[in-house]
């Protein structure tokens, strides 16, 4: 079997690896990645998994869409793969493509995640389209003002570098003693040349040929056809709101481990997995409405019996699972509820996938903390159930949603 | 869930039966507020009560809150040891001050 949902339960299998064709070179990608996947030839396009990687080819694995001829991949921002798909393994839907042509900015992508940036971006921080407006004075002094004003703006005071341009008849003339690289000001000219034409601002994110740095371009045209520039360099801004973002969550993690004595883990994407691959699905149950509760319910009573929880013990499982996956719905987008269960059936794990907004991680000391109905808040009340009731909570949180795990042993 | 009423001389039992869970949730709190709105006392029996959790006695709770403050006089009675263990978690008692009864 593939690297897929069935292989967690078989993590020796190598036929993946194997249909790569490329030797000791090839890995498993763990846990699978959903990338993007364009069809040149008919422009299809639609959601994969990223399953292996080697050098000269990539692995994935497409139950719903036939791969042939020429693809491209998009593996992240602005690292993509074009290649030729071929069917890998028989009577399976993976697929092996070799890898023609890599249009990489590697450095960009370990430094920047887009998500990040944007969050940045949408916090309105920096707006100096006010301060370009009437920018007509060429004088040093006044980029010097201008350079002053930016800097005012917390966000700026991370930033490396601010470069001023001024923009006339297809020139680009530097307002200060530095310029940024050949390559960003070619496709700065590009960019503001459209912008000065239709007489409209511009906000544009440019990076460097080399990937290794990232900008943020403000264009804004004046009643003279010409155009004020500011380039500013926020490379420096965006790897610092990711360690803030990573300090965060292990202040969150080593906190809810104190409260909790280590009953509610936040875990990684990639501790989850492993976690999971543990045990063996039992089975899985999507939730829409309030009246598949009742049903997710008698399935898990069925599916546990072997486990010999006691009875009373069992209820309270049920009652926790159940204010997990009553979370999923009261939020308006439902989720799905998987059941894991040990070899030796000592131990179960529940998880509830949350496709929604799912669980704030600022919530969590309010939800851990108080208790019952005092917090007013539904959260509160079915959380503190959660871990009341169980012997562990595993929480994980990711683009994808919230993924919450709850653990039960057989003792009594 | 099931359920069956008497009323007696201003006095109110609401018998439950089954699940209460998120489904019958806002059915449960509207049943005790229709008995409450034309009884002094209500008396809610647990006996047949087999589950529970914080969707399903929520409105209930609210209710019964709004209920005490207009003077009139709720308590849950009969509930079973392990279903009185889930409201104690759920601070359900704890938060109303109100008599719940174990069952005999």
């Amino acid at each position: 079997m593939i690297l897929c949902e069935q292989c967690p339960n078989n993590p020796e299998c190598q036929k993946c690896l194997d249909a790569l064709r490329s030797g000791n070179s090839a890995r498993k990608v763990i846990p699978p990645r959903p990338v993007r996947v364009t069809l040149l030839g008919s422009n299809e396009s639609g959601q994969v998994s990223l399953v292996t990687v080697s050098r000269t080819a990539i692995g994935l694995y497409s139950p719903n869409l036939r791969l042939h001829d020429r693809i491209e991949v998009e593996l992240a921002y602005d690292f993509r793969i074009i290649g030729t798909g071929l069917r890998g393994i028989e009577g399976d839907p993976f697929y092996v493509l070799d890898i023609d042509k890599v249009l990489r900015r590697q450095e960009v992508l370990d430094r920047l995640l887009i998500e990040e940036f944007h969050t940045w971006l949408m916090s309105g921080e920096l707006d100096p389209s006010n301060i370009l407006v009437d920018w007509r004075d060429r004088e040093d002094e006044r980029s010097r003002l201008i350079k002053q004003e930016l800097q005012k703006l917390s966000i700026l005071r991370q930033v490396e570098t601010i470069f001023l341009y001024h923009f006339e008849a297809g020139n680009l003339r530097s307002l200060g003693s530095s310029r940024a690289e050949p390559d960003v000001e070619r496709e700065m000219r590009r960019l503001v040349s459209e912008a000065a034409s239709s007489g409209a601002s511009l906000r544009e994110q440019l990076v460097s040929a080399n990937g290794e740095k990232v900008f943020e371009l403000y264009a804004s045209p004046l009643p003279d056809q010409t155009c004020g520039i500011a380039l500013i360099d926020v490379t420096e801004v965006i790897t610092e709101e990711r360690r803030r973002k990573k300090r965060e969550w292990e202040l969150y993690r080593d906190l809810m481990g104190v409260v909790t004595k280590n009953k509610l883990l936040l875990l990684s994407d990639e501790e989850l997995f492993f976690l999971l691959r543990e045990g063996r699905k039992l089975l899985s149950i999507d939730l829409h409405a309030p009246e598949d509760l009742a049903e997710l319910r008698f399935a898990f009573r069925r599916a546990l019996e072997p486990m010999k929880i006691p009875d009373k013990r069992l209820l309270q499982y049920m009652v926790a699972v159940n204010e997990a996956a009553s979370n999923t719905i009261k939020h308006g987008n439902g989720g799905t509820v998987t059941l894991y269960v040990l070899s030796d059936w000592t131990k179960c794990r529940t998880v509830i996938h949350d496709q929604g907004q799912g669980i704030v991680l600022e919530d969590l000391p309010r939800a851990t903390l108080l208790q019952g109905y005092s917090t007013q808040q539904s959260l509160g009340v079915g959380f503190h159930v959660m871990l009341q009731y169980c012997d562990r909570l595993f929480l994980g949180s990711s683009h994808a949603g919230t993924k919450l795990i709850l653990e039960c042993g057989n003792n009594p | 869930m099931d359920y069956r009423a008497t009323e007696t001389n201003g006095h109110a039992t609401l018998f439950f039966a089954g699940e209460l869970d998120m489904a019958v949730g806002d059915q449960v709190g509207q049943l005790l507020q229709q008995y409450g709105e034309r009884n002094q006392t209500v008396r809610v029996d647990f006996q047949q009560v087999s589950f529970v959790d914080s969707s399903g006695i929520g409105s209930l709770f609210f209710t019964t809150k709004e209920l005490l403050s207009l003077g009139k006089q709720v308590e849950i009675v009969n509930v079973r040891e392990e279903i009185l263990d889930i409201l104690h978690v759920l601070g359900f008692t704890q938060a109303l001050g109100i008599t719940v009864g174990k069952a005999e």
